[in-house]
């Protein structure tokens, strides 16, 4: 009797213990419970996440994670002021050319310099990594923002047609890091939105792409707001139409077919529309107020920043004192960082080093040193052009709202690039691209730099790809001009330090491309490398 | 006792009655060695129920005893003896010891515990008389050194917690440290708010035939540890202990000295000798200083209302560190109740433990600082803006400052109060019933929480210079506090019958654990652009249903099979439960009938054990599902849309497919004794095999949200021998010598990687030393060879083309050593001469590597002697004399040195009075102790410590010397 009496009871006491616990189990699907962070259903159940995740995509082209100047990076493994997109941009299409070059001695940066680079390059694989983060982000937008899923969550009408202007904006800012992506590797990875997360991408050549961003461009066009009608700093009409100009003006680089005609028709358009030439002295186009209406008028696509609530160690705060040495009071930041001159070729376009015959020169030199530089690292206090081109004060000489971080923009696309772009089809004898036209509006910027004016016979591309300098230099536009006008690899021009000789060499075809980042190409089999690498 | 006692009266009142053909024994039971008379031995007729217990003075009175009848004289550690009754009045029976070996027989298992004669695992027990002597201020150092294959290595810094790794850890992202339990509560945040006075043993479970019990958590070993008790003894036993000792620094990192230093520059940066000043600072003399540590604990264990033994204990440490304004200061209480009621049917275990520990952190970065600081320049500076500490800066507006240069390691070090308090309840109440109706079955209950409150202020002075906001000053204020819970609860039965000769245990039971932590940060609240945050993590959340069953055949052989099946809410519903089995044979050789009374082997047990485990302790709390992160309005990183800033809403990568890591263990062991356990010891055979490996791997483009994550990536391999032993050389009246000694050999590779290597050990912007590579030791040094000119300086830059191709890139890179060691060592010996007692521990280890990153972040001169600013020169290890490099070259062998050592870490001499202040109570002691700890590093490197977790020496809080006295009073 006892002993049945005590497995009753062990059985009873055994199935009210299991009872208990398995309604336990449930315990174990978390949530999220920090009020920064929810779940993607709690998320987007808030009809500013649309909004906010899109402010994500265009601030990836500012910051560089969750909290500024750093801290929360996007990017693991990487400093985050080199995983910054415009300064890795930047640097890859500045410091191989004439207009640039750092004193700095981080591994692996001096090859950037002297077209040393290999690919294990650091900073070659910082660019690929934010440029592809970009895109990745984007993809997830046009898959979490379909008109299904906008029914689904309930999304009243007005917010279908504020998401439907978005999506086309993020289709731009993807287009936009596709063209970059191209310019610099050639081939890419590639994925859209129709593609799933966590699947390794395939690999696309550049035709491949630049046929899928011309149709991209088109196709987003009618979605886009209308020229000057969007709130500054997101894109419309006009930003897609650059990005397509700039495809179209340099597709025999990209594919071998010119299409400058079609070039020539996008960018008329561009000109017919309400954008125009800041009426402002140039110095103001890169100061602290640059946001301001005057100048808004001349900036296509900007990427801004602010003092204390855009802040990355990228875009401006690099621009403004990575070239800065002593003089930092004058530019309105903490100390300068040393680090970026101009060579000697690049300062010979000038007429002269004062600015007062072409106001675009902002330089000078340090007391006892010339352009020319004498070694590859450590150099800043031995040579090389200064260059006060970005500034951290405004227009009225006031400083910006904080030292470290200018408030300065950065003009990523504008309107001069374009009279420049169509100068250059007349001067290459384009038809329909008039000299006549071209030289006025090469003359109107000009004028504007207090510098004198030309005529039709100095149309020439040569003379256009030093003017070119002279308007855009340091703004990320040289390496793809130098290539496009056959200049870049080769003998056909030299400057100081190409090709790791310090009178310049010639430097091999394959240095027109930058390689797949070796470390991609482990992580994935799909990708190879660029030939020569 | 007292129960018997009236038992007695009543038995005395019928003794009229049943005088006939009986007499009543009486005598004394003293302890063979002392002399003492034994209390409460068991006096009993052989197969009788008639017994009695000897009384406080030994004296025992038993009657009713026929002629004839065999008494047995028995009680815990002694050998019982049998003495036949021929009508004697009295008996004197003097009771040997059993030898230490089994005395202590008894290890904790997980669930339950069992005699370590009869442990089929790979298990160690450590008790008071194997811990580590002299100045022991956190309970990880207990064990430091004294079984084969643990290794601790134990931080510098005040209160730092101990990395503890078990045959050399499992993981590679996932956490590699043991489980550790308290009293059956595992706990998750670290030893240092226990008392080493606290703690009676350590069981320390080392292969998965006995870890598989604690299936997901088990991987790398579990150590469970048991508080001391109160006694069942009648007395109160006092315990008085206190120590105090001074700490200094045993070396510092070798820099050029001010002289040396002018030399220097003037050979290699010629243009900035203008920056050498005119004073001559050894800046680490700045920063160290000699600390004290003091170190008290008194307790009191005793048996309240003679039901319930009871210890109460309070502590005492303060810890002044040998790096200036580093201090550590810790409050302890601890509770033990453990009653028994019902006749034992029903035994309660209450711990209850409170500590408080206040520390002042000091700014760390003060170390670097101070061997990259410009030795020409002075301490203080009359003019200085900041504070009066000499710093180098302009002033290029009116309170604007364009600083350069590592700052002033002193004013780090003294311009900023950086306190914290950390309130810690832990805990468990445990309820064991045995089944009145049915003794076999028990029941136990376990209930346990561990509760850390923690707060503390970090204020930087206003005219600081590392608290500067831009280019004025400003200083910092911050406040933060932090919160974290952590609740067990626990059920199992218990069945144990013996059915002849075979003894059958079985348990079952399930397991509930959850985490909760939240944490607060204020930002800087001087600074208006700076936002507060509340961090809240989410809940973990770990369940389990576990059963083990023990089988006993005969004595000699023994089964154990055990199953865990485990869940946790780390992983999705698809992934989250894992099943863990595991099994053991041992064959007790030294029972069988051919060695049964062998003088020579008195113990010989052979081992075979198979388990499996897991890891899911990884960092990340829920990677499988999608969640969005929002940026703060303040945080500086929002985009503006015309005037309107707006958060950004970043989707976080995650990872649906993670699942364990499981490890399957292979354990064959053979414990010893020969000469009664003269000398005795364990060899143990080992192999465990890692597959889905966790670890934080780079994911590539359009992947996932994020460049690095965890993943679920290979396989890996463990291999090792472990030998321990004991060694009683002499064992008399007047002197006991015996020594311990033990070895490890542990070698781990990666057999398989998801792709073709990792990279890991990253000493500075983007550049890695390290790598996780098929066929290699995890983190193996992966580095370029340096190529040396015949005078033996290395030719910079130039690196051996090692695949012969032409080109020297990242394909000539190869592996050069690893920082893990193949051999690590333990030797204590203790040495009693009459009132007199030595005792000194030595560590070894052997094949480890370290990675030199002290010099191969400074050893150079553009961007190292030669800063960066041209306003500043820094000084830099005399590495630089071998070297000569112009810039960093950092993924080289040159840099990787053999780190092995050989410590000698504790030499301590005592003297013990019998009876001290007259007191003539039984068990009262006192002994005077002095010592040193850290006393000897014996090694090949030449940086500052080389017992360098992880490989890469990159500076450490080094590890003081104490020198001490102290003193052990029992009462």
């Amino acid at each position: 009797m006892k002993k049945i009496k005590s497995i009753k009871i062990k059985f009873f006491v055994l199935i009210g213990l299991i009872a208990v616990f398995t309604s336990c189990t449930n315990d174990m699907n978390v949530f999220p419970k920090d009020d920064d962070v929810n779940s993607s259903e709690k998320f987007f159940a808030d009809p500013n996440s649309y909004k906010e995740f899109m402010a994500k995509i265009y601030a990836g082209l500012a910051v560089t994670g969750q909290a500024g100047p750093s801290g929360a990076p996007d990017i693991q493994g990487i400093d985050e002021g080199f995983g910054q997109y415009v300064r890795g941009y930047w640097q890859l299409q500045e410091l191989c050319t004439d207009e640039a070059m750092v004193a700095w001695g981080d591994p692996t940066l001096p090859e950037l310099n002297v077209h040393t680079w290999t690919k294990d390059n650091r900073f070659v694989t910082a660019f690929y990594s934010r440029a592809f983060y970009q895109i990745g982000l984007a993809n997830e937008f046009l898959r979490e923002s379909t008109d299904d899923k906008l029914t689904s969550r309930g999304a009243s009408a007005e917010l279908k047609a504020e998401v439907k202007v978005f999506r086309a904006e993020v289709r731009f800012l993807r287009a936009l890091s596709y063209y970059h992506a191209i310019d610099l590797f050639g081939k890419v990875a590639f994925a859209t939105e129709e593609d799933k997360v966590g699947v390794k991408p395939v690999e696309k050549d550049r035709i491949f792409v630049f046929d899928y961003l011309v149709k991209e461009l088109k196709a987003i066009d009618a979605d886009l707001k209308a020229a000057r009608t969007n709130e500054y700093g997101r894109v419309d009409k006009i930003g897609a139409k650059m990005v397509l100009a700039k495809l179209y003006l340099n597709s025999s680089v990209y594919t071998n077919v010119n299409r400058d005609t079609e070039a020539l028709a996008t960018i008329n358009e561009i000109i017919a529309s309400p954008y125009s030439i800041a009426k402002v002295p140039y110095s103001n186009l890169f100061m602290a107020d640059n946001d301001r209406a005057a100048v808004q008028s001349e900036i296509i696509f900007p990427v801004r920043a602010d003092g204390t609530r855009t802040q990355s160690w990228g875009v401006t705060t690099y621009f403004v004192h990575a070239p800065c040495g002593d003089w930092n009071g004058e530019l309105g930041i903490t100390g300068g960082w040393f680090g970026l001159v101009g060579r000697t070729e690049f300062a010979n376009l000038f007429p002269d080093l004062s600015g007062l015959a072409d106001k675009r020169g902002m330089f000078f030199l340090l007391p006892g040193t010339t352009t020319s530089i004498p070694v590859v690292t450590d150099f800043f206090k031995s040579g090389g052009l200064k260059v006060k081109k970005y500034s951290n004060k405004t227009s009225a000489g006031v400083p910006g709202s904080d030292a470290n971080h200018p408030d300065t923009d950065f003009p990523m696309f504008r309107l001069a690039d374009v009279y420049l772009m169509y100068a250059e089809l007349a001067a290459k004898g384009v038809a329909g691209a008039s000299p006549t036209k071209a030289v006025g509006y090469v003359n109107e910027l000009r004028t504007r730099a207090v510098a004198g004016q030309i005529t039709e016979v100095m149309l020439t591309p040569q003379f256009i790809l030093d003017e070119r300098a002279r308007e855009l230099y340091w703004e990320g536009h040289r390496r793809q001009d130098l290539i496009r006008f056959g200049k870049y690899a080769g003998t056909s021009y030299l400057w100081e330090w190409k090709g790791n000789v310090k009178s310049g060499a010639t430097i091999e075809d394959k240095y027109k491309l930058f390689p797949i980042p070796q470390s991609e190409i482990n992580t994935n089999p799909n990708l190879t490398q660029n030939p020569g690498y | 006792m007292k129960t018997i006692y009236k038992k007695l009266l009543f038995l005395l009142l019928f003794l009229p009655f049943s005088v006939l053909a009986q007499g009543t024994l009486g005598g004394t039971v003293v302890d063979s060695k002392s002399n003492q008379p034994i209390p409460g031995v068991n006096v009993v007729i052989q197969g009788s129920a008639n017994g009695t217990q000897t009384d406080f003075d030994g004296k025992f009175k038993l009657p009713k005893v026929n002629k004839g009848d065999k008494i047995v004289f028995s009680f815990i550690g002694y050998t019982s003896q049998t003495v036949t009754f021929n009508n004697q009045q009295s008996i004197n029976v003097s009771l040997v010891e059993e030898s230490n070996e089994l005395k202590e027989v008894v290890v904790q298992v997980g669930y339950g515990s069992v005699k370590k004669k009869d442990a089929t695992g790979a298990v160690a027990l450590i008790t008071a008389k194997d811990f580590n002597k002299g100045a022991i201020t956190n309970t990880e150092n207990l064990i430091n050194g004294r079984v084969a294959g643990v290794v601790v290595t134990q931080g510098g810094r005040p209160g730092d917690g101990a990395a503890i790794r078990i045959r050399g850890g499992s993981s590679l992202n996932a956490s590699n440290q043991p489980l550790v339990v308290i009293d059956g509560l595992p706990v998750d945040k670290g030893l240092s708010s226990v008392n080493p006075n606290d703690i009676e043993s350590f069981s320390i479970l080392k292969d998965a035939s006995a870890t598989a019990i604690y299936g997901s958590r088990g991987s790398n070993g579990v150590i469970l540890i048991k508080t001391k008790k109160g006694t069942k003894k009648d007395e109160v036993q006092f315990s008085f202990n206190s120590y105090t000792a001074v700490n200094s620094l045993v070396k510092k990192v070798d820099v050029y000295s001010a002289d040396e230093f002018r030399d220097i520059v003037k050979e290699f940066v010629p243009t900035r000798t203008a920056l050498l000043g005119t004073n001559n600072t050894d800046w680490q003399d700045q920063i160290f200083h000699d600390g004290l540590t003091s170190d008290s604990n008194f307790s009191v264990r005793g048996n309240l209302f003679e039901t319930m033994p009871t210890r109460l204990s309070v502590g005492y440490t303060k810890i002044d560190g040998v790096l200036k304004t580093s201090e550590f200061d810790r409050k302890t209480v601890a509770l033990s109740l453990t009653p028994a009621f019902f006749d034992n049917h029903l035994k309660v275990e209450i711990n209850a433990n409170y500590s408080y520990e206040k520390n002042r952190y000091a700014n760390e970065g003060a170390i670097g600082s101070a061997i990259a600081d410009n030795p020409t320049l002075p301490v203080y500076d009359a003019n200085s803006p900041f504070g009066g500490y000499a710093e180098t800066y302009t002033e290029f507006a009116p309170g604007q400052y364009t600083i350069y240069g590592p700052a002033n390691p002193l004013a780090l070090l003294e311009q900023r109060h950086n306190n914290g308090g950390t309130n810690r309840y832990f805990g468990n109440a445990q309820l064991e019933y045995k089944f009145h109706f049915f003794e076999d079955l028990r029941a136990v209950v376990n209930g346990g929480l561990d509760i850390n409150k923690n707060e503390g202020t970090d204020v930087t002075d206003h005219d600081a210079r590392s608290g500067m906001k831009g280019t004025g000053l400003l200083g910092s204020s911050s406040n933060y506090w932090g919160n974290s819970e952590n609740k067990l609860l626990d059920g199992y039965l218990n069945y144990a019958h013996l059915f002849g000769n075979v003894k059958v245990d079985f348990t079952t039971g399930y397991s509930y654990q959850n985490f909760e932590d939240e944490s607060y940060s204020s930002g800087n609240t001087l600074d208006p652009t700076s936002e507060s945050d509340i961090n809240t993590q989410p809940t973990v959340n770990l369940q389990a249903y576990y059963a083990r069953l023990n089988v006993d055949l005969y004595g000699k052989y023994l089964v154990t099979l055990n199953y865990r099946r485990d869940g946790t809410s780390r992983f999705s519903e698809q992934n989250r439960w894992g099943d863990f089995p595991g099994a053991a044979v041992a064959w007790k050789v030294s029972e069988e009938k051919f060695l049964k009374d062998s003088k020579t082997i008195n113990d010989l047990k052979l081992r075979v054990g198979w388990g499996v485990t897991g890891q899911q302790d990884i960092p990340a709390k829920y990677d499988y599902f999608k969640r969005y992160n929002l940026s703060g309005v303040k945080s500086g990183a929002t985009y503006p849309f015309g005037d309107v800033y707006y958060q950004l809403g970043k989707p976080e990568g995650y990872n649906e497919t993670l699942k364990w890591e499981e490890t399957t263990t292979y354990n064959v062991g053979l414990d010893f004794g020969f000469f009664n356990n003269k000398l005795s010891g364990s060899l143990d055979f080992y192999e465990k095999i890692t597959t889905d490996l966790i670890a934080q791997v780079k994911e590539g483009a359009l992947q996932n949200f994020r460049t690095e994550g965890p993943a679920n990536i290979g396989e890996f391999t463990n291999k090792g021998i472990e030998l321990g032993l004991n060694y009683k050389a002499i064992e008399n009246d007047n002197s006991n010598l015996s020594f311990n000694f033990n070895v490890a050999y542990n070698n781990r590779d990666i057999t398989t990687l998801d792709r073709n290597e990792y990279f890991t050990g990253g000493v500075g912007l983007d550049v890695y030393t390290q790598i996780l590579r098929e066929g290699l030791s995890p983190n193996s040094f992966w580095v370029y060879q340096q190529i040396y000119n015949p005078n033996g300086m290395p030719i910079e830059g130039a690196y051996a083309d090692r695949n012969g191709d032409g080109a020297v890139n990242s394909a000539d890179k190869y592996e050069y050593h690893k920082p893990d060691a193949d051999y690590t060592f333990g030797f204590m010996t203790n040495y009693n001469y009459k009132k007199w007692d030595f005792s000194m521990a030595w560590r070894a280890s052997v094949g480890n590597y370290i990675y030199d990153n002290v010099s191969g972040s400074r050893a150079f001169v553009s961007q190292g002697i030669s800063d960066n600013n041209p306003n500043a020169i820094n000084n830099s290890p005399v590495d630089f004399d071998n070297s000569h490099f112009s810039q960093k070259r950092a993924e080289i062998d040159y840099y990787i040195h053999d780190g092995s050592w050989l410590k000698w870490d504790n030499l301590t001499i005592g003297y013990l009075f019998d009876k001290p202040f007259g007191l003539n109570a039984k068990e009262s002691s006192l002994r005077l102790y002095t010592g040193i700890q850290n006393v000897l590093i014996i090694s090949k490197y030449k940086g500052m410590d080389p017992e360098i977790f992880g490989g890469i020496d990159s500076t450490i809080y080094p590890r003081a010397r104490m020198a001490m006295l102290g003193l052990n009073f029992n009462f």
